[in-house]
């Protein structure tokens, strides 16, 4: 039931998605278990999203996506037309992204929270990232 | 001019437009490429 990407590298899963993913998250639990236990442990969880501050990881694998996705245009001509889609949404996404970091940190400074839609939002797409990264990699490390 | 950006920036209704229209263009990018490379 693993991903194909999961089996065939997991080593380039490891670094490049679950450190920036999951590793912080790790941290925070081993934090929070040292000193307030385990429902501080949620809350902290909680903080460390509510500001927006998953768009600067999906940035970072938009980016790196991109690059994959730019870097292997010539060396694969029969995926031409889904290397474009992935490049332009790439584009698209750290556009709407850098927005969103700006607007976040506009409306902190106004004293004024999150909205939750855009925390959920940013939740769901670190996830599609995951995968889509994953899957482009291994899809232009076979041609 | 700047009053506008500001209450644009912080109004909840432009927040929540712009995450659904994020959220949708990534759904139908994902979909997409995948959908295109399966071809």
């Amino acid at each position: 039931m693993l991903p194909s990407y999961f089996i065939q590298s997991p080593g380039w899963f490891a670094i490049n998605v679950l450190v920036p993913v999951l590793l912080p998250f790790a941290v925070i639990a081993a934090v929070a278990t040292a000193t307030e236990g385990w429902r501080a442990f949620i809350q902290m969880l909680k903080k460390s999203v509510d500001a927006g501050q998953l768009f600067w990881v999906i940035l970072g694998m938009l980016a790196s996506t991109g690059y994959e996705a730019f870097s292997a245009y010539k060396r694969c001509p029969t995926l031409h037309e889904a290397i474009s889609l992935a490049l332009g949404l790439c584009i698209v996404g750290a556009v709407f992204c850098s927005i969103f970091i700006a607007l976040n940190t506009s409306r902190a400074l106004q004293g004024q929270t999150v909205r939750s839609v855009v925390v959920w939002i940013s939740i769901l797409a670190t996830l599609i990232m995951s995968h889509y990264y994953s899957t482009i990699h291994s899809m232009v490390s076979r041609c | 001019m700047r009053k506008f950006f500001s209450r644009l920036i912080l109004s909840d209704r432009f927040s929540d437009v712009l995450a659904y229209l994020f959220g949708i263009i990534m759904i139908v990018g994902v979909v997409g490429t995948m959908m295109l490379a399966s071809h």
